[in-house]
């Protein structure tokens, strides 16, 4: 039994760690249901190692992850700023884990960029596709349990956040019709810049 | 981290050391040697083997702190800061720090009362306890970590329930992050585990010796907590034989809602959790039944069932046999 009369003095401040890298991780786990795309396919497991199945970045809005407001910001998987942290559908299992997963990434405050502060809430993005530009659709969800925040690096590394989809109450970005499917259309760039040019038509059409 | 363990275990003695009053036993003593990798490598390590045995019998009585033993002679305080073993009714033995001694009573630290756990006629044996001294040298010559200030030393990380506590040799002696004198002193119990930052470059090889448990081992699990548990055993050991799906009160679940084990290896944690049938792993979406738990590393365990039992004793069977 272990006793803590040795630390009767705790309180006191801890003596400052050199500059080791400080890590954090956060695991990843999705076993009874089947993320799908937009058609109702199960998104590709790849093939045994981790990464190479369709994309999941885990990552957070600059705005509000809760509201899915501001910009994306991801930390890991393809397309990501710490594109080496892949992360991927059917990690942890092999080529039959369609659309299933459970695996954990560590983020390194010296390697890693980026990263958010700690109880910053999370969000993980699936799409439809193993590249970013083979794919057309995607989806994020998020949940406000507290296992989804990012917890502070430290040396050592405090215990993981858990972004666990089995059990946490999820809010999709999609909406909850689009739970566990990756139905929101990639605008394509000419799209995407021919509604830019619109916009801005309209708004000069407006002011004059 | 490598672990190895030589077996069969050399036997050294098949005597009862001194001081044994009532019962005998025969250590068997071994070692390990574990590299530790440097360059600011993070390794998870635990204490498995004992001091020997220097008193054992069998207890008269317990009170929520203590227990009287009508038959012994002892010297008062001849016992501080020594261990009491005491072996509970599954045959499984856990270890409390002694703080004082008359000449038939121990008193003991405890966060439960110990009049609750064991039986009056309970064994128990008493043995000197691992320090951070004992167990990596006290001065500089001894000392077998890089010594240094808070920020160029390795260190040693130990968990003590609500923070890390860390400890450095700055050359003269040992320091704890929370204290202004001599930390070498400081109790490493069997049931501790620890981390070691080598911020050296090159790796160091630690060996640890001394008698193998030989009886089940206990550890004291409380709800609501987050406890480090030592794998107890100079061998590698499975997630299933660690027996923590069998503590009262255990809470089934996934990997965010049940009671978890976090083991350290790689340079991460693999986090399990029983769902009632199978125990499961983070990195894994297959069965982690017969997952791996390395010898002397150690696990943290956070208890989500915040109304389970300060006293709540988790029971680690031996993983080989004492022929």
């Amino acid at each position: 039994m272990k006793t803590f009369i040795r630390f009767a003095a705790l309180g006191l401040a801890l003596f400052p760690l050199a500059a080791t890298a400080a890590t954090s991780q956060v695991n990843y786990a999705n076993i009874n249901t089947t993320v799908k795309d937009n058609l109702g396919n199960p998104l590709t497991a790849g093939g045994n190692p981790n990464g190479d199945g369709a994309i999941i970045q885990i990552g957070y809005f600059s705005g509000s992850t809760a509201t899915f407001t501001g910009n994306w910001i991801a930390i890991s998987g393809l397309g990501s700023a710490n594109p080496t942290l892949l992360t991927s559908v059917g990690d942890g299992g092999n080529s039959s884990n369609l659309g299933q997963f459970a695996s954990g990434v560590t983020f390194d405050t010296v390697l890693n960029s980026s990263l958010p502060s700690g109880g910053t809430q999370l969000a993980m993005r699936f799409y439809n596709g193993t590249t970013i530009s083979g794919s057309t659709y995607y989806n994020t969800v998020t949940s406000s349990n507290v296992n989804w925040q990012f917890k502070t690096p430290s040396t050592p590394a405090p215990l993981p956040a858990a972004l666990d989809m089995d059990t946490s109450t999820l809010v999709w970005q999609g909406g909850s019709a689009t739970a566990f499917t990756t139905a929101i259309l990639i605008p394509e760039p000419a799209t995407a810049m021919l509604g830019l040019v619109g916009g801005l038509l309209l708004l000069r059409r407006r002011r004059g | 981290m490598k672990a190895f363990f030589p077996l069969p275990f050399l036997l050294l003695g098949m005597l009862a050391p001194v001081g044994a009053q009532d019962t005998a036993t025969s250590p068997i003593v071994g070692y390990s040697t574990i590299t530790v990798p440097g360059n600011g490598a993070l390794t998870a390590l635990s204490v498995t083997f004992n001091k020997p045995v220097e008193f054992a019998s069998t207890a008269t009585s317990f009170s929520a702190t203590g227990l009287t033993c009508t038959s012994a002679t002892w010297t008062t305080s001849q016992w501080v800061g020594k261990l009491a073993c005491i072996e509970n009714a599954a045959g499984a033995e856990e270890a409390f720090l002694i703080t004082a001694n008359t000449a038939t009573g121990l008193t003991l630290t405890s966060s439960f009362s110990l009049n609750a756990r064991y039986a009056a006629n309970a064994k128990f044996t008493i043995k000197s306890a691992h320090t951070v001294g004992s167990l990596f040298g006290t001065t500089n010559a001894e000392v077998v970590f890089q010594t240094g200030d808070s920020t160029t030393a390795d260190v040693l990380y130990l968990w003590d329930g609500a923070q890390y506590v860390s400890y450095y040799h700055n050359g003269t002696i040992w320091r704890r992050s929370n204290s202004l004198n001599t930390a070498a002193n400081d109790v490493v119990f069997p049931d501790d585990g620890f981390f070691v930052l080598r911020r050296a470059a090159s790796s160091l090889a630690l060996t640890f010796s001394g008698e193998i448990p030989q009886k089940a081992q206990s550890t004291t699990i409380p709800g609501g907590a987050q406890t480090t548990v030592a794998s107890r055993f100079p061998v590698d050991t499975t997630i299933s034989q660690m027996g923590f799906q069998s503590l009262t009160g255990w809470l089934n679940g996934t990997s965010s809602t049940g009671d978890r084990v976090y083991l350290w290896e790689n340079n991460s944690y693999t986090v399990f959790w029983w769902n009632g049938t199978n125990w499961r792993k983070s990195t894994s979406l297959n069965n982690a039944d017969t997952s791996v738990i390395p010898a002397n590393s150690f696990m943290f365990v956070v208890r989500e069932s915040a109304g389970a039992a300060a006293g709540a004793a988790a029971v680690h069977s031996l993983p080989y046999s004492i022929n």
